[in-house]
C-alpha cells in the first residue's frame, strides 16, 4: 500500500488530502514518523525520521496521531481480500505482502490484469492505492514494487533483469541496510551486478554465511518461498519497543517499562502458544544510538514476568547516564507448545496468567496486570494498547 | 483542529447491503446531516467490537462508534477545518 498509515488519514479526514502530514505518535509529545503523505516525501522526510528533524525540513507538515487500531483493521481486510486469488499470501508487514499467483494468474486474465484488478479494487473499496511488483520471485517483485510509487505496476521479465541489476545501487534491494552497504562501498561494490560478479571467498570473509547470499542477490536470485502466513515457522520472534515521552536514566522508571513490554510479549507468546529461548534487550539513547542484547536461555519462556527477569538482567548491565528515549523487548527462538517444566508452583502460576488472560480477553488489554508495572509517568496512551513493532 | 468529545449521540442509519449507514446525527441540539462516510474501520476491546465511522457534513469531520454489544453510538471526534495548525 502507498504511504499506508498516512493515506488512511487522508481519506478519514478530507481536509487533509493534498497536504504534507506526519503520521506519528503522540504529537504532544515526541516521537517518530510512523509514514508521511507523498506531499511531505517530496520535503525529504521520511519513516523513521524525528517528528523534530521533520518539521524542520517542513514546518507546515500536519502532525497526526496514528490509530493502529485503524491501520490493523484495513490491512487484515485487504489482506484477506487478496486471499480470493491465490492461498499462497504471505504478510510482510502491515502494507506489504507476496502474493503467489503462479498457478492462479490464468484465471484472471494473466498477471498484468490480475494487478491492474487488485489496485482497481482495494481503490474502489478503501480509497487507497497500491504499488504492485511482478517478477518471478520475492526479491525482485519487492524491488519492482518500488520502482514507481504511487499507482505503480511494474513487471520484471526475465530477459530486462540482468541489465536493471547492472545498474542499480546494491541498497535498493531489500535486506541490504546501511551497514551492509557502507560494508560493501569499502569493497568497491556500488550496483547489483558488481555484487553478482564479486569473489564469493571475499564475500564470506567479510560477512560471513551471508556472503554468499549477498552475490545471489546481486544477480537477483532468491530461491525462498512464498509462505502462508499464520503457517508453521513463519513467525521466529515478538517484541515491542516504546519511545518514551521524555528522556530519562531512571532505572525505576525504565524496568516498569520493561516489565511492562515483557508482559506485552508474554501474552503475545502464549495467544499463539508459543514458548522463546532468547530474550532481547533494545535501549536507544537520547543520540539515537542503539544498544541490543540477548540473552540465550536453557529453558524456554512465555511468561512475562520470567522475560522481564531476564530483561531487567541485561538492564541493570546498560550504561543509563547517556538519557534513555526508547526501550524494546523481545524474545526469540520461538518453540510451539513447549511446556515450562521446572518450576514448584508452575501450575499456580499457569493459572493465574490464564486467569489474567481471560480477563484481558473478555474486557481489553491491561484491564488486569502487575502492579509492579504501573509506573506513574508512563501513561496508558492511544496506542501502547496495540500490539507490535514500532513506537507506540 | 481535533477535538476529543465521547459523547453520546443519536444516530439514524441506514442498513443496506449488509453495511451500516449514517445518516444524520443529532449533536447538542443540533441535527448534522452526513453528506458522506469517509472511512470504516473496527477495533476490538476484549468481547466488545466498536465500529468506527469517519463522517462528513461537507464541512467538518466526525467520528462515530458504535458500540456492537451495547447497541450504543458514540461522538467520539469532530475534526474542525477553520484552523488547520491547531491539529497539532
Amino acid at each position: 500500500m502507498d504511504a499506508f498509515f498516512a493515506s488512511c488519514e487522508q481519506k478519514t479526514y478530507p481536509f487533509l488530502r493534498g497536504e504534507p502530514i506526519l503520521v506519528c505518535g503522540n504529537p504532544v509529545t515526541r516521537s517518530v514518523v510512523a509514514a508521511c503523505s507523498y506531499e511531505a516525501k517530496q520535503y525529504g522526510i521520511s519513516s523513521g525520521m524525528s517528528v523534530k528533524e521533520a518539521l524542520r525540513l517542513c514546518p507546515w507538515a500536519i502532525l497526526v496521531e496514528g490509530d493502529p487500531d485503524k491501520y490493523q483493521y484495513v490491512s487484515v481486510e485487504i489482506f484477506g481480500h487478496l486471499e480470493a486469488y491465490s492461498p499462497l499470501l504471505e504478510i510482510f508487514s502491515i502494507d506489504e505482502a507476496f502474493l503467489d499467483v503462479t498457478h492462479t494468474h490464468r484465471f484472471f486474465g494473466g498477471p498484468l490484469p490480475l494487478a491492474e484488478r487488485i489496485q482497481g479494487e482495494v481503490e474502489k473499496r478503501w480509497g487507497l492505492t497500491v504499488s504492485v511488483g511482478i517478477a518471478p520471485n520475492k526479491l525482485l517483485a519487492k524491488l519492482a514494487s518500488g520502482l514507481q510509487k504511487p499507482r505503480g505496476l511494474v513487471r520484471l521479465s526475465a530477459q530486462e533483469i540482468p541489465a536493471i541489476l547492472e545498474v542499480l545501487p546494491v541498497e535498493k534491494l531489500c535486506g541490504i541496510g546501511a551497514k551492509t552497504k557502507e560494508a560493501l562501498f569499502e569493497m568497491g561494490i556500488l550496483t547489483c551486478g558488481e555484487l553478482g560478479r564479486a569473489d564469493e571467498k571475499t564475500l564470506f570473509r567479510r560477512f560471513g554465511i551471508l556472503g554468499p547470499m549477498l552475490k545471489k542477490m546481486g544477480k537477483g536470485e532468491d530461491e525462498s518461498p512464498v509462505l502462508r502466513s499464520g503457517g508453521e515457522g513463519i513467525v521466529k520472534s515478538m517484541s515491542h519497543v516504546y519511545t518514551l515521552p521524555h528522556d530519562t536514566h531512571s532505572f525505576p522508571e525504565l524496568a516498569s517499562l520493561c516489565l511492562r513490554l515483557s508482559e506485552k510479549v508474554g501474552r503475545r507468546l502464549r495467544e499463539g502458544r508459543y514458548h522463546g529461548h532468547g530474550v532481547t534487550l533494545t535501549v536507544r539513547y537520547r543520540d539515537f544510538k542503539t544498544f541490543t542484547r540477548q540473552k540465550t536461555l536453557a529453558r524456554p519462556l512465555d511468561d512475562g514476568y520470567d522475560i522481564y527477569r531476564v530483561a531487567a538482567q541485561i538492564l541493570k548491565t546498560v550504561n543509563l547516564s547517556p538519557t534513555v528515549r526508547l526501550l524494546g523487548v523481545g524474545v526469540s527462538g520461538l518453540v510451539r507448545e513447549e511446556r515450562q517444566g521446572d518450576l514448584f508452583d508452575e501450575e499456580k502460576w499457569r493459572r493465574l496468567l490464564e486467569g489474567m488472560d481471560r480477563i484481558n480477553n473478555r474486557y481489553g488489554e491491561e484491564t488486569v496486570y502487575r502492579a509492579a508495572a504501573f509506573f506513574p509517568v508512563i501513561r496508558k496512551t492511544h496506542g501502547f494498547t496495540e500490539a507490535g513493532h514500532g513506537s507506540f | 483542529m481535533v477535538t476529543e468529545l465521547n459523547e453520546p449521540v443519536e444516530v439514524e442509519v441506514l442498513f443496506s447491503d449488509g453495511k451500516v449507514r449514517p445518516l444524520w446525527f443529532r449533536w447538542r441540539g443540533r441535527k448534522i446531516e452526513v453528506r458522506e462516510t469517509t472511512f470504516v474501520w473496527r477495533h476490538t476491546e476484549g468481547i466488545s467490537t466498536f465500529a468506527h465511522f469517519a463522517v462528513t457534513d461537507g464541512v467538518d469531520t466526525y467520528e462515530l462508534i458504535l458500540d456492537s454489544r451495547r447497541f450504543a453510538w458514540t461522538l467520539s471526534k469532530v475534526e474542525t477545518v477553520w484552523k488547520k495548525s491547531s491539529f497539532t
